[in-house]
């Protein structure tokens, strides 16, 4: 893209002369000739743009072709079937220093239980140091929703032997809309700014699952159950800890899954934990929105229910509902930030036992600089919370090996 | 000036224009050969350029709210320092989420203990929905040294606590305990919750407030999440029960069925075990049934069943109705597959029609008869 803007522009430097003649015509070929060329600079900035901010990952998340990224199992979903597939692995980038795309593929074979594969590449010695990054997919058991390239962090702990049978409590981090779950390791740097603060002892070690807050790119369905159609909710909120606490040494007990967003991913971090409090009992919303949104993008969520919508509203819950039992932890910024008034008032609808905390910085815009600022303090307050870690113990505080699946399965029919 | 004035983009785009007109007419003076002029085309068309994509990284920003300032943009912000703050206000007293109002021991003849009846009221605590409901625990409960995890039948039924419906709380209860004291089942909790809430048949859905009908402006209801996560939450937290969904079975008469099966389809990860009489299930009753489209075809379970992954439960269909065949219920059964297993039974006859449910629940939900005991007890 770059290369054809920078050969646009030779291009007509070069031909500048064939369109000199004092006609009609060329007057107008000089305007078309310019015009082409200031769209391919254009086109290659959007290009530019959109890997920066990380909104669109393929043309069809961009165009919406993109059926293929969910796939409906409607049906044969055995108890046996893996739910977390690992499709790339590398050590996790270091503070400090610049993420790399995961672009290891370790081949998984049929049978094997996901455990073997992490901790496989970069040594074992090197991940006691580093830490792993997965690429994964998940399938949700109970949604049938199934994503493809999101990211799992293990600390470095996760692989020390004092640590090796212990359950690490867990953080869902969602992106904003549009987005990709990418940006949260590569511009947000959550696994890189985690480990700073767990190498200055500011916070301790918990497994990171990054994850588009967007199943259906493009569309945006801000993490609703649709009625008669994707269980966005029921998926982050079930199918997402089942699949990873089953996968993963991560923690199951109550206090020991938080969700943590920004912009639309804060506004899906507080409605997840309000509505689920026994699976989220905290959220980070790092400039989110507390009402629940209806535009072109999201298309129909409601089921064309005015009520329905009011029931995603935080506000409205606040309002109509018994407050959960729930600590929010709310960011915005004073100046540069739209999100300020709503933020405020979501904040003075906040009664017990729910708990809300703040963090207003003076002036930030809605970016990854900001948020960036914003994340050691979010950090140290969610690991202040979350239960520990706790090394050389047996089975972890709360621990449990995912959904027991009842009895043997033997078909159906009546008997 | 600043990066979101409003004046920055007309300034701009004013300037952009007087480059490319200025470019258009020059354009012959420029086409000399000779490389001073050469690299003055570069250089206008570079500036056009450069006014252009200023313009249009300017509206999008100030559409998209991206960066606030020239400093916010060019990472030199730091103003000042802020910290977290603790907003609201911090904790009330906590209220109990399940309270016991009354009990009576399960006498059965010749004096064997058969455990307790208990009268008790659930706070709901994330849908504010509060009733009245009864608790069955077993002889083995009060126990020295008794276990800490017992499974749960939860039974949904609005028929009245001091009815002759096999469903009603005190016939239930000397059902399970002179089951128990035979050995044909193991220690079971049974928890009596009636279907209707508030006065309406939610069908333990939540139903959005404006479709409640006649009463607009009524608050949402929230059945489904009182009886998929606050009755838990509050069972576990006043008796020794497990929280494991595998324990967990739930049973409905014809006025709790839809509500037993549509909460196992809905929440496999509290329940696993549903018991419903022989029905169609392919609407809610009550006012959900008058949902707008989607909702209507959600809660229609066969719908469900061949449009959303089918969850991991075990059914039993059983109950008032015809007893033999699966009547109006072959729909469902028909769309019944793994990992979801049905089976129907027949109600006995005799004075503990629901005796055969009960056992069958138990062996289920991981209580059934001690090896050895069963049978012999008597």
């Amino acid at each position: 893209m770059f290369i054809l803007a920078a050969a646009g522009i030779v291009g007509l430097v070069w031909f500048w002369p064939r369109a000199a003649r004092q006609r009609p015509l060329t007057m107008l070929a000089r305007v078309g000739l310019i015009g082409v060329s200031q769209l391919l600079v254009i086109a290659a900035f959007l290009v530019f743009l959109n890997s920066y901010f990380g909104f669109y990952a393929s043309w069809s998340q961009l165009l919406g072709s993109g059926t293929t990224a969910v796939v409906r199992v409607a049906k044969a979903t055995g108890p046996s079937q893996t739910s977390v597939l690992v499709t790339g692995a590398e050590p996790a980038p270091v503070p400090g220093g610049s993420a790399q795309k995961v672009t290891t593929h370790i081949p998984v074979a049929a049978g094997r239980g996901i455990t073997n594969l992490a901790g496989q590449v970069g040594g074992k010695n090197g991940l006691q140091q580093t830490g792993e990054l997965l690429q994964v997919n998940i399938t949700g058991e109970h949604s049938g929703i199934a994503v493809a390239k999101d990211f799992v962090y293990l600390p470095p702990q996760y692989f020390q032997p004092a640590y090796a049978h212990t359950r690490f409590p867990a953080v869902l981090a969602l992106t904003g809309y549009p987005g990709s779950s990418w940006s949260i390791v590569s511009r947000l740097k959550l696994p890189a700014e985690q480990a700073a603060l767990v190498q200055s002892g500011k916070a301790r070690p918990a497994v990171l699952v990054m994850m588009n807050a967007s199943v259906a790119m493009p569309r945006d369905t801000e993490c609703t159950d649709v009625p008669a159609g994707l269980q966005v909710e029921t998926f982050f909120a079930q199918d997402v800890p089942a699949a990873i606490e089953h996968a993963f040494r991560v923690q199951g007990g109550p206090g020991s899954w938080a969700a943590l967003g920004y912009s639309t991913g804060g506004y899906c971090a507080v409605k997840l934990a309000m509505m689920n409090p026994r699976q989220f009992s905290y959220a980070v919303s790092l400039a989110g929105y507390y009402q629940a949104l209806l535009d072109q993008t999201t298309g129909n969520l409601y089921g064309g229910s005015v009520g329905y919508q009011d029931e995603n509203s935080p506000d409205w819950r606040l309002q109509h509902l018994p407050a959960p039992p729930v600590s929010i932890l709310v960011t915005s910024s004073k100046v540069g930030e739209r999100t300020y008034g709503g933020t405020l008032r979501f904040v003075s609808l906040v009664k017990p036992p729910m708990q809300v905390y703040t963090l207003y910085l003076a002036q930030g815009g809605h970016n990854f600089a900001t948020w960036g600022r914003e994340l050691p303090q979010t950090l140290m307050w969610l690991s202040a919370r979350l239960s520990p870690a706790v090394p050389g113990s047996g089975t972890g505080s709360g621990g449990t090996t995912g959904p027991p699946s009842p009895g043997t399965v033997t078909g159906s029919g009546a008997g | 000036m600043g990066l979101t004035s409003p004046g920055l983009p007309y300034l701009l785009a004013l300037l952009a224009f007087i480059v490319l007109l200025a470019i258009i007419l020059g354009w012959p003076w420029l086409s000399r050969r000779s490389a001073g002029r050469i690299g003055l085309r570069l250089v206008s068309l570079c500036v056009l350029q450069a006014l252009v994509l200023g313009l249009i990284f300017v509206i999008v920003n100030n559409e998209g709210e991206f960066y606030s300032s020239w400093s916010d943009l060019l990472g030199t912000d730091a103003s000042g320092h802020a910290s977290i703050i603790a907003a609201g206000p911090v904790d009330a007293a906590s209220h109990d989420l399940l309270s016991v109002t009354g009990r009576a021991p399960i006498r059965l003849p010749a004096g064997r203990p058969g455990g307790a009846l208990e009268q008790v009221r659930i706070a709901g605590q994330l849908s504010g929905i509060s009733i009245p409901a009864s608790v069955y625990l077993p002889a083995a409960y009060f126990a020295r040294g008794s276990r800490r995890d017992y499974s749960v039948l939860a039974v949904i039924s609005d028929a009245a606590p001091g009815s002759g419906s096999p469903y009603a709380a005190g016939r239930l209860a000397r059902s399970a305990a002179t089951e128990i004291a035979a050995g044909r089942m193991g220690p079971l909790v049974i928890v009596m919750l009636p279907a209707t809430v508030d006065r309406v048949d939610q069908a333990c859905l939540n139903l959005p407030p404006t479709f409640v009908r006649r009463a607009p402006q009524r608050p949402a209801i929230q059945a489904e999440t009182f009886f998929a996560q606050d009755f838990p939450a509050a069972l576990e937290s006043a008796f020794r029960v497990s929280s494991s969904p595998a324990n967990w079975a739930l049973l409905g008469d014809q006025t709790g069925g839809y509500c037993a099966l549509q909460l196992a389809l809905d929440n496999s990860y509290v329940f696993s075990v549903a018991v419903a009489p022989r029905a169609a299930y392919t609407q809610p009753p009550g006012p959900a049934a008058q949902l707008p489209g989607a909702f209507r075809q959600q809660d229609n379970l066969v719908w469900q069943l061949s449009h959303l992954p089918v969850p991991p439960v075990t059914v039993l269909f059983a109950g008032p109705g015809s007893a033999t065949g699966p009547g109006l219920a072959r729909p469902f059964i028909a769309s019944a597959q793994q990992p979801m297993r049905v089976s129907a039974i027949e109600l006995d006859s005799g004075n503990w029609p629901l005796a055969h449910v009960l056992t069958w629940v138990a062996a289920a939900v991981g209580a059934p008869a001690a090896a050895g005991q069963s049978g012999a007890a008597r």
